[in-house]
């Protein structure tokens, strides 16, 4: 069963001077608890992707449907009450926001989440922290972490409502390979052990072929 | 638009990392709250009732007279004369009590047993007076109103003009000459703020019909006079019975060729304390007031766009974040109002600083604390009416629209980001 379908997804960008077709007619499939990759050269429009499947973009045409939801039809809180149940985010540079503590980054998606009182949001936080081997930096701010730990925040941050899929822009694009292959190991682990469905964008050729499926894009196409 | 405690943790981090946007934010919003609560403040000392003048919100102010010459343009005016001050004030129906005084303190030169001459705040007043403003009393008595018919050359001195002119506050019997006649003290009493303005003085002497100057067939002259209303009394009410009296007289003053031009007169001491009119106009009420919501405007608004753009660039550090909170499911009311919640704490920052230089200010202006600071340190009128609930509710009522306008425009802007550039560092608005 498809979890996110995309039909005739086009993406054009307009300015002044020059359109550029980022997407055009992109139609695929992932399946509940798949492990993606998305691979192919700079600027060929994988990102674009992953935004309008994260709703984060908004495709020119064509329909997006996820969880059997025409997501484009979604206003601005509807997109947002969405995107907060059941998507998570990971992205290269972490984007933890630097003035607040681990605690409360990862708490960060629960704060938009109506109906959590602050002592289960503080639960869900230590749960998610233990399981990742991070609950002894609860109280750090992330100027005090590692790229590793950074990134092992900001995957407690996407799972901590358990969404049901996790977005990953080059989780391991800033990271060395020891802790790349301990963040993707965390992957793995979200996949297998919740049925998390994962898309990961990556420019790692090894970590991709560690995926259920790879799909290689160029110019805006799916070629493979 | 609530802040807890991450919230708050956040503000402090943002404030703390751009030290030179957080001064000029916090000094631009003291300054402008400065501004503000100093003329809102000045305005209520003159109409909020303290010692000597706790009873301001029952008085009303028969002042000034303009006689027309019947066949002519031409007019005169001035303060009342005593005659036409009874005749148009005596006796209304819902006042307590009337007294004929100076609503203006005259300067005079006083010597005492010193031999030093004082340049005082002199005030004739009649018997009434006293009943009617609650000065305290330390020496003596005041003048009783057959002293004051007779015109009896006694006074009643301020504390610090029995030091002054006697080098001793227990100067009963002593005798002061005032313009060079002498008159007996027979009363001292406490210095009063010279916010107190109807009430104030250096030396209080009687007035009656012997003593007030008198020009224009007697209709015009020095005398003013002030009613304590009964509770509940109408004002309006009052004003019509003044306004037929007006007529009578106009009957009475036709065989001198001459008619009393009805100003809206009595006034109350809001229309006294904000002055801005003569003895041949009437007050200006709503004119005043279009005035005052202008002067309130720019006070408002020139600050709010320091503090917009302030707020802008404040915003723009953050624009990554925001569009990582959009990405968790923030929606865009929400960051906005988060914005806006974050911005008013700053706010009201801001103007408890410019309150409380208001505060300062305001008990150094020369003449609120004439005992000097030691009235300061007591529960005194003035410093209760600083504090007063409704003033900090003002406070808190200028902070909220100095952020709403301040804030606004920036967090929407902040909001429509695209969130992808957003999260990017990218703003594109």
């Amino acid at each position: 069963m498809s979890i996110i379908s995309l039909k005739e997804v086009s993406k054009l960008y307009r300015t002044k001077e020059i359109e550029t077709m980022a997407l055009e007619n992109i139609n695929l499939d992932i399946e509940e608890g798949e492990f993606v990759s998305i691979m192919g050269p700079s600027g060929c429009g994988k990102s674009t992707l992953l935004n309008i499947m994260g709703l984060l973009d908004s495709a020119s045409s064509g329909s997006v449907d996820i969880l059997d939801c025409n997501v484009g039809k979604l206003g601005d809180s509807a997109s947002a009450r969405f995107r907060n149940a059941n998507l998570g985010f990971v992205f290269q540079s972490f984007h933890l926001i630097p003035s607040l503590n681990v605690a409360a980054n990862v708490e960060l998606p629960l704060v938009y989440r109506s109906g959590v009182s602050a002592a289960e949001r503080r639960r869900m936080v230590q749960e998610v922290l233990e399981r990742l081997g991070m609950s002894h930096r609860i109280k750090h701010l992330p100027t005090q972490l590692s790229g590793g730990q950074c990134q092992r925040v900001a995957i407690a941050r996407a799972i901590v409502g358990k969404p049901k899929i996790v977005l990953a822009d080059e989780p391991t694009g800033n990271l060395d390979s020891r802790m790349g292959a301990e963040v993707m190991s965390l992957l793995h682990r979200l996949n297998k052990e919740d049925g998390t469905t994962v898309v990961m964008v990556t420019h790692n050729e090894e970590q991709a072929r560690q995926t259920d499926r790879i799909i290689r894009f160029f110019d805006g196409h799916i070629v493979s | 638009m609530t802040m807890n405690s991450n919230k708050l943790r956040q503000l402090v981090y943002d404030l703390r990392h751009q030290p030179v946007v957080t001064w000029i934010t916090l000094t631009g919003t003291a300054l402008s709250v400065f501004l503000m609560m100093t003329v809102i403040s000045m305005e209520q000392l003159y109409t909020m009732p303290f010692a000597p003048e706790s009873n301001r919100p029952r008085l009303l102010f028969g002042q000034n007279m303009e006689v027309g010459f019947i066949g002519s343009q031409g007019s005169s005016s001035s303060a009342l004369g005593y005659s036409p001050a009874e005749k148009l004030y005596r006796r209304l129906p819902g006042v307590e009590m009337e007294a004929m005084f100076q609503i203006e303190s005259q300067n005079a030169e006083a010597e005492g047993s010193t031999g030093r001459p004082y340049e005082v705040k002199c005030r004739r007043v009649d018997h009434n007076f006293w009943k009617i403003y609650d000065h305290t009393l330390l020496e003596g008595r005041y003048f009783d109103s057959i002293e004051c018919a007779a015109g009896t050359r006694m006074a009643v001195i301020s504390q610090e003009m029995a030091r002054n002119l006697f080098n001793n506050e227990n100067v009963i019997g002593f005798e002061v000459l005032v313009g060079y006649v002498p008159y007996k003290v027979v009363g001292v009493v406490k210095n009063t703020s010279a916010l107190a303005r109807q009430a104030s003085g250096d030396i209080f002497l009687p007035m009656s019909q012997a003593t007030a100057s008198s020009y224009q067939h007697g209709m015009l002259g020095n005398v003013s006079v002030v009613m304590l209303l009964e509770d509940g009394a109408d004002k309006e009410k009052i004003r019509n019975e003044v306004k037929a009296r007006y007529a009578t007289l106009a009957t009475e003053l036709a065989d001198q060729g001459m008619v009393p031009i009805y100003h809206e007169q009595p006034y109350d001491v809001g229309t006294v304390s904000r002055g801005g009119y003569g003895s041949n106009n009437s007050p200006d009420d709503s004119g005043y007031k279009r005035e005052r919501m202008i002067t309130y405007l720019i006070l408002l608004l020139l600050p709010a766009i320091n503090l917009s753009s302030m707020l802008h660039s404040r915003i723009r550090r953050r624009v990554s974040e925001f569009g990582i909170r959009r990405a968790f499911g923030c929606t865009r009311a929400r960051l906005m109002g988060d914005i806006i919640s974050e911005n008013f704490v700053v706010t009201v920052l801001g103007a408890l600083v410019g309150w409380l230089c208001s505060l300062v200010f305001l008990m150094s202006y020369s003449g609120l604390y004439q005992n000097g600071w030691g009235d300061i340190i007591g529960d005194t009128p003035a410093l209760t009416m600083l504090l007063d609930w409704r003033l900090l509710l003002m406070l808190l009522g200028v902070c909220f629209i100095l952020n709403i306008i301040s804030a606004s425009l920036p967090a929407w802007l902040a909001s429509r980001v695209n969130t992808v550039e957003a999260i990017n560092g990218r703003h594109t608005k």
